[in-house]
């Protein structure tokens, strides 16, 4: 297992615009539990789903140069807190092993190809190394609340090259989780895809995907979602908006670990969700 | 059904851009079953794998059934065979990219404008661009209300857009004298 105590961080272009408070959260939780994040100077867009669908030699060629950028940093990982941003680099990671793939990348750079290992955050939490850390530092407990973790596609898929967890029934988020106290509900469509970049281009697809999803979870009883990617949180919560559902708060799982870890609720940058009534209050007890 | 074993020029070119062999598909189904989008698409990934087989380019590549793959790779995850059925429908997505004789959707347009915005910003500025796409593609916004909710949660990016470094550029102005990537 590589180290890592120190690493890249790569926040994705989301991060800086509509997830804000996911950013907040990664770095602030990381800081507590003694990961470093390094930033990567100059990063730039994975593509998201546009590169690797229509332009396979700039997907290659953007892809590889984060991953060169971070190789620079010194450390030995790199993780991505957005589902996309992660599934893209990791994807170009898995397919450097091809010698060819390898040498056209080291063409495209004009320079040799840096060897890091890439990691979503949930994998990067879920080590049983960091998890140990994290309920370490766990000051209070959530008492009676249940969530649905929805992992969606990226995180988890495929997994001949995410090679983590469970595809079909991943466990990494609810084990997290539950160190918190959440009570995760066992539910049909963690892992079906909420349609991503399709809000633009496709909303009819969101739309029917996300008001499934939402009422899979409500039907097994979630008072509240934890998501691990930005795109799955801006699409859940502006069909919550579009139902007139905004009492289900769309939180992201880091932001539910610092909260039992004992930051405030502005610390977490629960004030940038759009249902701004996550019981935090209410359900949080003090660990005696 | 028996097919002829030949390959169609199709799947030999399909094969060339992505190295993925559709030859072990058995038509079990797995892909469509679990497929994201299917119900706006006018042929299932199952199917779609045959048509390719089958040589079928004209249709396929005016089909909604490539535009309306969301990428998800839950069918690729799920191939008993283990064809990675989403970079064959990248493939399938970059011809008709590629092919000018091809009608414009507003699927192609997204993927053409995210692509000039990043090769020209280096990363995503997502406020001006959802305004720029949905103007030019004549795409709904999200209503005021919404958008003034979001604004005031600071959700906006209000910052102007990044200007990347020296490296940057020029490896898109190499990728672009190549041919690469388009102009």
């Amino acid at each position: 297992m590589k180290d890592i105590s120190v690493v890249a961080y790569y926040p994705g272009c989301s991060l800086h615009g509509m997830s804000r408070a996911y950013d907040l959260s990664c770095k602030q939780v990381c800081d507590k539990i003694g990961i470093r994040l390094v930033d990567i100077p100059d990063w730039n867009c994975c593509g998201a789903t546009s590169a690797h669908t229509v332009d396979r030699a700039l997907n290659l060629a953007i892809n590889v140069r984060n991953l060169n950028l971070a190789g620079k940093t010194g450390a030995m990982v790199m993780a991505a807190p957005c589902a996309a941003c992660y599934s893209n680099l990791k994807r170009t990671a898995v397919s450097l092993r091809d010698d060819a793939v390898r040498k056209k990348a080291a063409e495209l750079l004009e320079d040799s190809v840096a060897d890091i290992e890439v990691m979503h955050f949930s994998e990067l939490f879920a080590r049983p190394g960091t998890a140990a850390k994290v309920q370490q530092y766990i000051q209070r407990t959530f008492n009676g609340l249940k969530m649905a973790c929805y992992y969606g596609c990226l995180t988890v898929r495929p997994f001949h090259t995410v090679e983590f967890d469970n595809s079909e029934n991943p466990q990494s988020l609810d084990d997290l989780l539950k160190m918190t106290g959440v009570d995760c509900i066992d539910w049909s469509h963690k892992t079906e895809c909420c349609g991503a970049s399709f809000a633009a281009c496709g909303p009819e697809l969101v739309a029917a995907k996300t008001e499934e999803i939402i009422g899979q979870a409500l039907a097994a009883g979630a008072e509240a979602f934890a998501v691990a990617c930005p795109l799955c949180h801006t699409n859940l919560e502006m069909s919550l908006y579009r139902l007139g559902r905004l009492d289900i708060p769309v939180t992201f799982f880091t932001q539910v670990i610092g909260l039992a870890m004992g930051f405030t609720d502005k610390e977490m940058g629960l004030q940038h969700l759009l249902a701004n009534a996550f019981p935090w209050k209410e359900k949080l007890a003090i660990v005696s | 059904m028996l097919l002829n074993p030949e390959r169609s020029a199709l799947q030999a070119k399909l094969e060339q851009a992505t190295g993925v062999n559709v030859d072990v598909c058995l038509q079990c189904g797995c892909c469509t079953g679990g497929c994201t989008g299917i119900e706006f698409m006018d042929f299932s990934p199952r199917q779609v794998i045959q048509m390719i087989k089958l040589g079928h380019r004209e249709t396929l590549l005016n089909s909604s059934a490539i535009w309306f793959c969301a990428a998800c790779h839950i069918c690729e995850d799920r191939c008993p065979a283990g064809i990675h059925i989403t970079e064959v429908m990248d493939g399938l997505r970059s011809m008709a990219a590629d092919d000018p004789s091809l009608p414009e959707n507003e699927k192609k347009q997204f993927h053409r404008m995210f692509l000039s915005h990043i090769k020209r910003f280096g990363r995503l500025h997502e406020g001006s661009f959802t305004l720029a796409y949905s103007w030019c593609a004549k795409m709904p916004l999200p209503e005021i209300k919404l958008m003034w909710r979001m604004f005031t949660k600071g959700r906006i990016d209000v910052k102007l857009p990044h200007r990347p470094a020296a490296s940057f550029k020029k490896l898109i102005s190499s990728l672009r004298e190549r041919g690469d990537t388009a102009k």
